[in-house]
């Protein structure tokens, strides 16, 4: 069942590559990036400049101008081009990464890190995506430490270890003009319906949070869906009922949440967040991962998951 | 032939074993190595070197902790020490600190430099001092060879939940003081108190003037089932891990060894002027030279001149004491005084100049004859160093 989705999912995004379209041939492409890896940058831009004019907001060209950017330390250029592709082409892994490597190297962790996550999002089979997850955790755990030991750290960022991509993977240039425009008229609008629903979603989120917290079991209990599958099989009422009585007798209740990412997969919506959850006398700090389905035009949590 | 290559193959053995010991005894140097690790994100490594740690140091709830956090930190972002970590059985805040403690430990190499800086005077039968560095939670031993301290080994130490300066009993508090190990507890004791418990003579006279309560402080291990216990965790004790105890038990079963429990960090001992510590050192010496030249003249008002007047000798009152010394003066010719094994310590304390000396007396007159152990504490108020207590040491 897991395997057939994450099929699904790859499959997805091939599709989406191969109807990445233009005339743009590879030679030219080749010519650029060859240049900017001998460090002939001015040589390069203007390559770019003179390919940007005939293929205005072409994927691929917006890609190398960036790379170009980067590898000439103009970083803050580098970043608006790919911010804007991202943007523009949210299905392409490789910007994201580009993105999060500029992001660390100035310093903005965090940031890289939610940006190399949405990456992997789009291409679960991208490796040097998630490599560079693997050692931005590893920074962010020396980054975390040393703040906690007031370790004074001499080398704050090692920016050589995290790797840019050059080129695409899994381009297929075809020939088909003119479809990028119609793709990206169509791909705003449902980006734009995914925006709407995934601050739906959020709006839940926080109604459950302020449910939970002023006992307001109306509220609260309405954000769950007769779907939803509670632990150890307990019927719904029973559930309520143990939840209820958790809940009622404590004085204070805090829950915060952070590291919230919402995002969307097939129909659903999953939200994973950290949970910090402060009673009168108990506090605990857990993962958790809500599953969202659409029930009349709401948002409904089917699933609550924590470790 | 086949013995000669056995014996070979055991003693290949018995040498990689030692090389092995020696490489990672130190659970301590280990530690820092992993955290200078972590700090240059070589994750993997750290990883290697906690299982060396948790393999010599099992229970060590500091490297349990660590190894959870990159653990997680291999597959997700963690934001604080003890993320890793999903149960509530551990006080991460205490624990924490116990690694802060252990990581920031002062370079063992500037220990002997304490021979110029802390003012003190041995004799030939103390065969080591003690040095206890409340600040950093640090036990220092050193052994004594002509008056000249020789590093030994350091330690972690656990204290008091509420830190040191220990006034009544129950406080929760280490006290601060120069102390002498009494004896080893013989009796069998419950399993919190680990391989051994050793009594300290608190509290002592310096104390009773204070008026200080309290009693049982001693230096003992952990329970078996913990490598080591937060900073401030005893009752007042002063608490090693058990394999600490029982590296220095030879140590501390000898009586009258000497503990400096000092709320003056040895880094704040580092920076003083030797000359000052010298010159301190050498007027000590004169004056209890001339403390006692005085006392066989028999010149009572000028002997008198040696003592504070608010205070209490032998525990009676200052005019009681005086009156009775007076009658013995008068009464009293060919005085003699004689001094040896001389010892005395600055008192780590550092909201007074105090001194703790301790020798043994021989005293005769034409009334009579007497041998002792004398110990005083002498202060200095302003430029003149007085006699605050004096008496029988016991």
């Amino acid at each position: 069942m897991l395997s057939q989705l994450i099929l699904k999912i790859i499959f997805l995004n091939l599709i989406f590559f191969s109807m990445h379209i233009n005339a743009l041939t590879s030679q030219e492409a080749k010519k650029v990036r060859a240049l900017i890896n001998d460090d002939k940058i001015i040589t390069a831009t203007k390559r770019i400049n003179a390919l940007l004019v005939k293929y205005p907001n072409h994927p691929k060209v917006l890609f190398l101008q960036g790379f170009a950017q980067a590898k000439d330390n103009n970083t803050e250029a580098a970043i608006d081009t790919y911010e804007n592709l991202v943007k523009n082409f949210p299905e392409y892994p490789e910007p994201f990464n580009n993105l999060a490597v500029l992001y660390a190297n100035n310093g903005d962790l965090d940031l890289a890190i939610s940006t190399l996550e949405k990456a992997i999002e789009t291409n679960m089979s991208y490796s040097t995506a998630y490599l560079n997850l693997g050692d931005l955790y590893s920074k962010k755990a020396a980054a975390v430490y040393s703040e906690a030991l007031k370790i004074d750290k001499k080398n704050s960022i090692a920016k050589n270890k995290l790797k840019l991509i050059d080129d695409f993977f899994n381009y297929r240039p075809t020939n088909i003009e003119g479809e990028i425009a119609k793709k990206e008229t169509e791909k705003i609008d449902t980006r734009k319906d995914i925006k709407n629903d995934k601050d739906k979603v959020a709006a839940t989120i926080n109604n459950w949070k302020k449910g939970w917290e002023n006992k307001n079991f109306d509220l609260y209990f309405g954000l769950y869906s007769s779907l939803f599958k509670t632990p150890d099989n307990l019927s719904i009422t029973q559930w309520e009922e143990n939840r209820r009585n958790k809940i009622q007798y404590k004085k204070k209740i805090k829950i915060t949440i952070e590291n919230l990412n919402i995002y969307k997969k097939q129909d659903l919506f999953y939200a994973t967040f950290i949970q910090k959850y402060k009673s009168d006398n108990y506090s605990e700090k857990s993962m958790k991962m809500l599953t969202f389905s659409q029930e009349n035009n709401e948002w409904k949590i089917i699933k609550e998951i924590s470790n | 032939m086949f013995f000669i290559k056995v014996i070979l193959f055991i003693m290949i053995g018995i040498q990689t074993n030692t090389f092995y010991a020696q490489e990672i005894a130190d659970p301590d140097k280990l530690l820092k190595k992993i955290i200078d690790e972590i700090s240059n994100e070589n994750l993997s490594q750290a990883i290697i070197d906690l299982d060396k740690l948790i393999k010599i140091a099992p229970n060590f709830n500091v490297a349990r902790i660590i190894k959870s956090d990159l653990i997680k930190a291999k597959l997700s972002a963690i934001d604080d020490f003890g993320s890793g970590i999903s149960n509530n059985n551990f006080d991460v805040e205490s624990i924490k600190l116990e690694l802060l403690k252990r990581i920031k430990s002062t370079d063992p190499e500037n220990f002997e430099e304490l021979n110029s800086k802390y003012n003190f005077l041995l004799n030939k039968q103390t065969q080591y001092l003690i040095f206890v560095d409340l600040k950093k939670s640090r036990m220092i031993v050193f052994s004594n060879k002509n008056n000249k301290l020789k590093l030994v080994s350091d330690h972690y130490i656990s204290i008091g939940k509420k830190g040191f300066g220990k006034i009544k009993e129950g406080d929760k508090k280490t006290p601060v003081g120069v102390y002498f190990l009494k004896n080893k507890i013989k009796e069998k004791l419950p399993d919190k108190y680990g391989l051994g418990a050793y009594v300290l003579n608190y509290p002592n006279s310096f104390d009773r003037l204070n008026k200080n309560t309290g009693y049982g402080i001693w230096i003992h291990g952990v329970p078996t089932s913990t490598f080591s216990r937060p900073p401030y965790s005893s009752d007042g004790c002063i608490v090693l891990t058990n394999k600490d105890i029982s590296s220095i038990s030879d140590i501390l079963n000898i009586p009258n060894t000497p503990v400096i429990v000092s709320d003056i960090g040895i880094e704040e001992m580092l920076v003083r002027d030797d000359n000052v510590v010298y010159q301190n050192n050498k007027e000590i010496k004169q004056k209890i030279e001339l403390w006692k030249t005085t006392w066989e003249s028999g010149n009572f008002r000028k002997y008198l001149d040696f003592y504070s007047k608010e205070e209490v000798y032998d525990f009676k009152n200052f005019e009681l004491w005086t009156n009775q010394k007076r009658n013995v003066f008068k009464s009293s010719i060919n005085i003699k005084v004689d001094i040896d094994n001389l010892t005395f310590f600055e008192y780590p304390n550092s909201k007074e100049n105090l001194l703790l000396v301790k020798f043994n007396q021989h005293y005769s007159s034409n009334l009579i004859e007497t041998k002792m152990t004398k110990q005083q504490l002498w202060k200095k108020d302003g430029d003149a160093w007085k006699i605050i207590f004096e008496g029988k040491y016991f």
